[in-house]
């Protein structure tokens, strides 16, 4: 299970579908070039269209396609 | 329908939760499912996830498998690996209340305590033949988990990832504690311990994970600083050694 480095992803495939402006090595922060292969928990303050509260420990046993957007 | 909601819809039962995550305000999502109809899941989320998941730009989409492994990223995941993945894996069945004990071992990741208990409860046999059902479905794939992550680390092994194969067999001795698969992990490690250049791979590698925890929030000036004593003698012609010095390569070049 290999997952496609950070650099490799900004810019290829965001790029290719010109969803990002072009991101260079000098835009990206130290984090994205040390982020590892586990999914980190995030905090959720409010879940809509869900019953409760949704946490990653929650969701073990499950496959997650979890996106990070923005409506802006 | 949109295609979230599609595969949230098409694949729930096929063991796929689709979350979408965004920091934005209240008003703001209304908004946004006023506008598109999108009828799964979003987080409102306190933190800063785009940092943490490495994400430089929206939307960035993360596949993580069954045990919260980040397995492809992408802006947009194809179906194909997300249904190539659903095929590969074991779902953990819902947990029913009368195995709530079982469900709050899992949580905390003690899976060996969580085999016992739900193990325990399907010999008492008094479940109903639903949460039986259910139980039996836990107690496999908490075994398929164990041995899926043994694989894993045998795999890293045998590609030279010492360091990662280390890590993993002593999570799984950790999690699985007092399970044949657990006491396995243990000895694995123990044994990659003894050789010794494993032994220096794995020093090396445990000491870039440490200082990459460091550097997160670091300028690129001081994570090559932080990163520099990696590339000394004592690590240089390790697998990790190789790795700080390609991340100080491209943090040099990410220098204004």
């Amino acid at each position: 299970m290999k997952r496609m480095h950070p650099l490799r992803f900004a810019a290829g495939a965001l790029l290719a579908l010109g969803l990002l402006a072009p991101a260079h090595a000098a835009d990206l922060p130290v984090g994205a070039l040390v982020a590892g292969d586990l999914a980190a928990p995030f905090e959720c303050k409010e879940a809509v269209n869900n019953d409760g509260p949704l946490t990653l420990a929650g969701l073990r046993g499950r496959v997650v396609l979890l996106e990070l957007f923005s409506t802006g | 329908m949109g295609h979230l909601d599609k595969l949230a819809e098409e694949m729930k039962d096929k063991g796929l939760t689709v979350i979408a995550l965004t920091r934005q305000d209240r008003s703001a999502v209304d908004k946004f499912i006023e506008e598109t109809g999108a009828k799964h899941p979003i987080v409102i989320e306190d933190g800063d996830s785009m940092r943490t998941y490495g994400a430089t730009g929206w939307p960035t989409s993360f596949l993580i498998d069954p045990g919260g492994r980040i397995v492809h990223r992408d802006n947009v995941i194809p179906d194909s690996k997300i249904t190539e993945l659903l095929e590969s894996v074991k779902i953990l069945p819902d947990i029913p209340k009368s195995l709530k004990a079982v469900g709050k071992a899992l949580d905390k990741e003690k899976f060996g305590d969580a085999l016992k208990k739900v193990t325990k409860e399907i010999e008492k046999g008094k479940l109903e033949d639903a949460d039986k059902t259910a139980a039996e479905g836990i107690a496999a794939w908490i075994q398929w988990y164990a041995e899926s992550n043994l694989e894993g680390a045998a795999k890293d092994s045998e590609k030279g990832k010492h360091y990662a194969a280390w890590r993993l067999y002593e999570d799984v001795a950790d999690w699985f504690k007092g399970t044949a698969e657990g006491e396995r992990a243990a000895k694995l490690a123990k044994e990659m311990l003894a050789d010794d250049a494993k032994k220096d791979e794995i020093k090396a590698g445990d000491k870039l994970a440490k200082i990459k925890l460091k550097i997160r929030d670091m300028s690129p000036k001081k994570a090559i600083k932080a990163l520099q004593p990696m590339t000394g003698k004592k690590y240089k012609d390790t697998t990790a050694g190789k790795e700080a010095a390609a991340l100080i390569a491209q943090l040099e070049r990410a220098q204004p």
